[in-house]
C-alpha cells in the first residue's frame, strides 16, 4: 500500500503536484511511484519537523509616488507603492517553518541529496500552505469590516529592496514571536520563512489573497523560470 | 548602598524577587515601534531610572539594566560603543538603588539577550563571534558596577553557551540565565526543557529558568517539569499572559492580581528567583511579592540523575540499556582512515547517520590516527555531526588539547571518554569537565595498569569517584568503563570484567559502560562471541554498551534483552522489528534479482547497486574494477545524464541515479583501496558566494561532480571571495564552480569573479543559481553559466578534456 499524506495534520492539503513540481519534476506522469512516494514522504517528515509560527501587526501606511510611508519606515520601490495604491492600512507579516526543517534538510544533504532536494520542496509548499492559512484568518477577520487584503508582498519581489527585511521584521518584533533572525548578508533564518506587507483596501479584490502566483509572476524579472505561472 | 553580600547568598535561604518589564514601561512612556530602547540610557537616562526605581520600590531584589540588545551589532550600527550604553544603563540603575528608601537587600543584574542572529550551523555567526560579542556586554556590566548577569530570552543553546562561557570566563559575576520556551515546552532552535537543564548544569551556572514566550499560567507545565529533573536554583519570569493586538499596538492582558496568584501557584513548585517579563508592571510585581514574600524557597537539592544532551534532546543514563555507536573510530579501518586522511567528512557523517538509523543513541566520536592534527580534526568533526545529527555525542580521545576543543565547540552536555585513574590523567581532565560540563567514563586502571582481579578495578573505579568530588563533579557525572580485555589473551577476562560490572553498580552506585567489541580481537567470527558477551554484560548490569548497531547479532541480543527484562513494553520495539510489515514489498533481493548493474543505476537503486558490485567482484571470474567502471557505471550515468537534458529523467531520478552509482564506487572502494580504480579527473572547487547561505544548488552540482570522478573540495556556503582565492592558490585549481541564490547576492559573485580574474587569471569559472541568466553570467566575467548540474558536469569534462 502506498504511503499517503497524513490526513489530520495542517499540512495535509499540500499539493503533492507542486511538491514535485518544486523538485524539478516537469511532468509528474513521467516520473515513477518511487519519485512520487518520496514527495509524500518528505511532505510527512518535513511537516513533522516543523513548528510553524507567525506573527502579524496592523500599521499605517501612506502611498506618495514611489515612496511608501508604512510606520515610519520609508521604502522607496515602485512595484511596492504600485501594489498597495489605494491602502491606508497594511499588515505586516512573518511566519517561519522553524529550525527543525533546515536541521532535516542539512541531514540529508550530507547522505542523500535526491531525497535532500525533494524535502526542500516539501518545505516550501508546507511554508506557503501555512502563510495561506494564516493569510485566510486575517481575511475573515477584516472581511467583517469590509475590508479586503491584498496578496503579500516580500522583500525581494520586484524592486521592493531586500535591505529591508531587517527592518520589517524588527517592527513585528519576529525573533520574540517566530525566532526568525537575519542573517549578516540579509537572509532570513531559519530558511523556511516568509516575510511580507499585506495590504488592506476597501476594494474587492479579485481571487483569493495569499501569493496571488499569477500576479506575483508577471511582474518578476526572471522570465526563464521554471516555475513561472503566467 | 552596596550589599555586603553577594546575590548567590540568599539563594535557596529567601525568595528573591526580579523586576518586570522594561519595554512594555517605556512604550507607555511614548517609544516607538523602530526605536532602540538601549539609546534611552543616554537620551533620557531619568526615565529609565524612574523605572527602576519603581521596581526597587516594589520591593524588587534585583532590577535588570536596559542593555537586552546593547550588543556590538546593534549598537555599532547606532552610532555609540557598547561601554557607552551599558555603563550609562548601569548608572541609570544605581542612581535609582540610591533614591529608594525601601530596605530589601538590592542587586544590579547585567542584562544579556540574543544577539538576533543564529549561530552557525543554523545562521551564520561563528561561535567565536558570538562568544566576543557577548564577553564585550559581560566586562562592560561588571566594569560599570552590575552585581550579576542575567542572561535571558535565550532561544538557542549554543548561543546560551557561548554567553554563559563568555560571561564566566571574564567576569567574576553570578550568572543567572533565563531561555524562552513555546507551548510545547520547546526552545525555537528545537531544544527541550532537559536539554537545557542538562547544559546548564554542566556549564555551572549560578540560576536558571525561563523567561519570556507565555504567561505564568501556560508556561506551568514546564517550569513544573524543568523542576522535577533540575538541582540548581530556579527562576521564573513570565509574561503578563499571551500578546493581544490593539489597533497596531501588542498589550497583555493578564492583571496584577491574576498573575500575582499564577506565581504564587509556580513557586510552590520549588522556585527560588521569581520576576516577570513582557506586560508585567511595578503593580505585577508588587502584588506578586505580597503573595510571596512569605514562601519558603526550594533547597536545590541534586536529583542525582545522569543526563547527557544534544541541542535538541537528553538521553538519561542508568534507566535502560543504551547504544553508543563505535563506528566514528579508525581503529582497524582502512576505509575509514583514507577517509580522515583525505578530510572526507561526507564518509564520517554518514557513518554516523547510519548509527543513528540502525538504532544508536549515542555517538562516540574518535578520529586520532597517526599523522593527523587531531585537535583540528575532532573539533570539525563535532561541529559537522552536530549540524546534521542531533544524537548526543561522547567525546573520545586521550589528546587533551582535541577534548578541549570538542568540548568548548559541543552544543550541549557530552559524555567523555575518558579519564582513568592516573593522577596526571585526572588532573587534565577533571578541570575541563568542571568548567564545560559532561559525564565523563571513568576507565578502571592507573599508573600501575590494569588490575587483574575486579576488587582491584572497583578501588580504581572509588578513587576516581572520590577525586572527581574534589573537583566539584558529582557522582552522577561519572560512569565507570571496567575495561573489556581479549579473551583469547586473557581467559579469565570476561569473568573479572563481569564482576566489576556488578561491583561497581552495587558497591559505587554509579552508570557503566563497556567497549563491548574488544572482547574477540584475533578471533574468527567475532559478532558470535560479542552478542554473547554483549547479553552478559547487559544482565551484569552494563548501561552504556559502546557497540556496533549495524551489526544484527548485537541488536538482536539488545532487543531480546529489552524484551525479556521489562524495557520493552509488551515486547512492541521487538515486534516492530521481526515481524514482517505486511504493506512492505516482500525481499527487494529477490525482486531485483538478475539485474544489470547498469540497470540497478539508472533506476536508482543503491543498496541493490552495491549488492550487485560486491557479488561480481567475489564471485569466481571478478570483472577489472576499471572494466565495471567503463561498461557499467559510465554508460549508465551518461544514459540518465542524457535523459535529464532532453526533459525525461528528472532531477530526483538523475540525483537517485547517482546516489546508486556512489554506492558501487564506494564497494570497490572498500574491497580495492588503492588499485587505481580511485584515480580522479581533476580538483574543483565549488561555493556559494558570501552573504548567501542557500546551498542546496551548489550541493546537487557536487554530487553530479563527484559521480563523474571529479574531486569537489566543497568550500561551503557565505564563502568570502578572499578564501576561495586563497584555496585556488593553495591547491593549484583549474576551475570554480560558483552559486548564488538572491539577486542581492550575484553582486558578491560579480566581486568574487574580479578577485580571481585579478589575481589567478588562469582559472575557469562556471556559475550557477535561481535568479542567474546567461546574459548576466557572461557580463560578470564568468567564462560559463551551467544552468543545472549537467551543464555543469559538461563544462568540467571540457576544461579536463575528458
Amino acid at each position: 500500500m502506498a504511503a499517503q499524506i497524513n490526513p489530520d495534520k495542517w499540512y495535509s492539503g499540500v499539493d503533492l503536484e507542486e511538491v514535485l513540481r518544486y523538485a524539478g519534476v516537469k511532468d509528474a506522469a513521467l516520473c515513477g511511484e518511487d519519485v512520487k512516494q518520496s514527495a509524500v514522504r518528505a511532505v510527512n517528515e518535513s511537516g513533522e519537523a516543523a513548528a510553524p509560527k507567525q506573527i502579524s501587526r496592523e500599521c499605517l501606511c501612506s502611498v506618495n509616488g514611489d515612496s511608501c510611508d508604512i510606520d515610519g519606515m520609508l521604502i522607496v520601490s515602485r512595484d511596492l507603492a504600485a501594489h498597495l495604491r489605494g491602502c491606508d492600512r497594511v499588515l505586516l507579516f512573518a511566519a517561519t517553518l522553524g529550525s527543525g526543517v533546515d536541521l532535516l534538510i542539512a541531514r540529508y544533504s550530507a547522505v542523500k541529496m535526491s531525497y535532500a532536494v525533494m524535502l526542500q520542496a516539501a518545505a516550501a509548499a508546507l511554508v506557503e500552505r501555512y502563510c495561506d492559512e494564516a493569510n485566510a484568518l486575517l481575511e475573515a477577520r477584516y472581511a467583517a469590516e469590509g475590508c479586503w487584503l491584498k496578496p503579500r508582498y516580500s522583500p525581494g519581489y520586484g524592486d521592493f529592496s531586500l535591505t529591508h527585511q531587517q527592518a520589517l521584521l524588527a517592527r513585528l518584533n519576529a525573533y520574540k514571536y517566530t525566532g526568525i533572525t537575519v542573517s549578516g548578508g540579509g537572509q532570513m533564518t531559519p530558511m523556511k520563512s516568509v516575510s511580507a506587507v499585506i495590504g488592506v483596501t476597501r476594494e474587492r479584490q479579485p481571487g483569493s489573497t495569499g501569493s496571488c502566483a499569477s500576479g506575483k509572476c508577471a511582474r518578476c524579472p526572471n522570465i526563464s523560470c521554471a516555475f513561472r505561472r503566467v | 548602598m552596596s550589599n555586603k553580600k553577594p546575590i548567590t547568598a540568599y539563594l535557596g535561604q529567601e525568595m528573591l524577587f526580579f523586576d518586570g518589564g522594561m519595554g512594555t514601561m517605556l512604550q507607555s512612556a511614548g517609544l516607538q515601534a523602530g526605536e532602540l530602547p538601549e539609546l534611552l540610557n543616554l537620551t533620557n537616562p531619568a526615565l529609565i531610572t524612574s523605572v527602576h526605581k519603581q521596581y526597587y520600590d516594589a520591593g524588587c531584589h534585583v532590577v535588570t539594566t536596559n542593555t537586552f540588545g546593547a550588543n556590538r551589532d546593534k549598537m555599532e550600527a547606532a552610532g555609540h560603543s557598547v561601554e557607552e550604553i551599558v555603563t550609562a544603563a548601569v548608572s541609570c540603575a544605581k542612581a535609582a538603588r540610591e533614591q529608594c528608601a525601601t530596605s530589601q537587600p538590592k542587586y544590579i543584574a547585567m542584562d544579556i539577550g540574543p544577539i538576533g542572529r543564529l549561530i552557525e550551523p543554523m545562521g551564520d555567526l561563528s561561535f567565536e563571534e558570538a562568544y566576543s560579542i557577548f564577553r564585550e556586554m559581560a566586562v562592560c556590566g561588571e566594569q560599570a558596577g552590575a552585581d550579576l548577569v542575567i542572561i535571558e530570552t535565550m532561544g538557542a543553546t549554543y548561543e546560551v553557551k557561548a554567553a554563559v562561557l563568555a560571561a564566566k570566563e571574564n567576569t567574576s559575576l553570578p550568572v543567572f540565565v533565563t531561555c524562552t520556551f513555546d507551548e510545547r515546552g520547546k526552545l525555537f532552535t528545537g531544544g527541550d526543557v532537559a536539554a537545557v537543564v542538562a547544559l546548564l548544569e554542566g556549564l555551572r551556572v549560578d540560576a536558571f529558568g525561563m523567561n519570556c514566550g507565555l504567561g505564568p499560567d501556560e508556561l506551568y507545565p514546564v517550569i513544573k517539569q524543568m523542576s522535577e529533573i533540575s538541582s540548581l536554583p530556579l527562576l521564573f519570569n513570565p509574561n503578563a499572559g499571551l500578546p493581544k493586538q490593539k489597533d497596531g499596538v501588542t498589550y497583555y492582558d493578564v492583571a496584577p492580581e491574576a498573575f500575582a496568584r499564577s506565581m504564587q501557584r509556580a513557586a510552590a513548585l520549588g522556585l527560588c528567583v521569581m520576576g516577570g517579563c513582557c506586560g508585567t508592571t511595578p503593580d505585577h510585581i508588587r502584588e506578586m511579592i505580597r503573595l510571596c514574600r512569605g514562601m519558603t524557597p526550594a533547597k536545590p537539592a541534586d536529583k542525582g540523575i545522569t543526563m547527557i544532551s544534544s541541542y535538541t534532546h537528553t538521553v538519561t543514563i542508568g534507566r535502560e540499556p543504551l547504544i553508543v555507536g563505535e563506528r566514528i573510530n579508525p581503529t582497524g579501518k582502512k576505509r575509514f582512515k583514507e577517509a580522515l586522511k583525505n578530510d572526507e567528512i561526507s564518509y564520517i557523517l554518514g557513518e554516523g547517520i547510519a548509527q543513528q538509523d540502525a538504532g544508536a543513541q549515542i555517538l562516540d566520536v574518535n578520529v586520532g590516527m597517526p599523522g593527523i592534527d587531531e585537535p583540528a580534526m575532532l573539533e570539525k568533526t563535532v561541529k559537522k555531526l552536530q549540524s546534521v545529527i542531533d544524537l548526543p555525542l561522547q567525546i573520545d580521545t586521550s589528546n587533551v588539547q582535541a577534548m578541549e576543543r570538542a568540548l568548548r565547540c559541543y552544543n550541549g552536555k557530552p559524555l567523555i571518554n575518558s579519564v582513568s585513574g592516573k593522577e596526571e590523567s585526572m588532573r587534565a581532565v577533571f578541570p575541563l569537565v568542571q568548567k564545560y560540563g559532561g559525564t565523563v567514563v571513568g576507565l578502571a586502571l592507573d599508573d600501575s595498569g590494569i588490575p587483574t582481579t575486579a576488587a582491584g578495578r572497583v578501588a580504581i573505579a572509588k578513587k576516581i569517584i572520590d577525586t572527581a568530588a574534589e573537583y566539584g563533579i558529582a557522582k552522577k557525572d561519572i560512569v565507570i568503563d571496567g575495561l573489556t580485555l581479549t579473551v583469547s589473551a586473557e581467559p579469565d577476562s570476561a569473568n573479572v570484567t563481569l564482576e566489576t560490572l556488578r561491583r561497581v553498580k552495587q558497591e559505587l552506585g554509579v552508570c557503566t559502560t563497556l567497549g563491548v567489541s574488544n572482547i574477540s580481537f584475533g578471533l574468527p567470527k567475532r559478532e558470535v562471541i560479542n552478542a554473547v558477551f554483549y547479553t552478559a554484560a547487559l544482565t551484569a548490569g552494563l548501561d552504556c554498551g559502546i557497540i556496533n548497531p549495524k551489526s544484527e547479532g548485537m541488536m538482536n541480543a539488545y532487543y531480546s534483552y529489552r524484551a525479556l527484562c521489562g524495557y520493552d513494553e509488551a515486547c512492541g520495539d521487538y515486534i516492530a522489528r521481526y515481524s514482517a510489515p505486511a504493506d512492505e514489498p516482500a525481499a527487494p533481493k529477490a525482486a531485483a534479482s538478475g539485474m544489470s548493474l547498469k540497470s540497478a543505476i539508472i533506476a536508482g537503486m543503491g543498496d541493490e547497486a552495491a549488492r550487485i558490485v560486491r557479488e561480481l567482484l567475489s564471485g569466481e571470474n571478478p570483472p577489472a574494477p576499471m572494466t565495471l567502471i567503463q561498461d557499467e557505471l559510465i554508460p549508465a550515468l551518461n544514459e540518465v545524464g542524457d535523459g535529464f537534458e532532453k526533459g525525461t529523467v528528472f532531477l530526483p531520478q538523475l540525483l537517485m541515479s547517482a546516489e546508486a552509482a556512489k554506492a558501487a564506487f564506494e564497494v570497490l572502494k572498500e574491497m580495492l583501496a588503492g588499485d587505481g580504480s580511485d584515480e580522479k579527473l581533476g580538483r574543483v572547487i565549488l561555493a556559494t558566494v558570501k552573504d548567501d547561505i542557500h546551498d542546496i544548488g551548489k550541493n546537487i552540482v557536487k554530487v553530479l561532480l563527484e559521480n563523474y570522478r571529479f574531486d569537489v573540495l566543497d568550500l561551503g556556503r557565505d564563502v568570502p571571495p578572499e578564501v576561495i582565492l586563497e584555496n585556488v592558490r593553495k591547491y593549484d585549481i583549474k576551475a570554480v564552480g560558483l552559486s548564488a541564490l538572491m539577486t542581492t547576492t550575484v553582486v558578491r559573485m560579480a566581486e568574487t569573479i574580479e578577485l580571481l580574474r585579478k589575481e589567478a587569471p588562469d582559472v575557469k569559472i562556471f556559475v550557477g543559481g535561481a535568479v542567474l541568466t546567461e546574459d548576466y553570467a557572461m557580463q560578470i566575467g564568468a567564462d560559463a553559466y551551467c544552468r543545472d548540474a549537467m551543464a555543469s558536469v559538461r563544462y568540467c569534462k571540457k576544461i579536463f578534456g575528458c
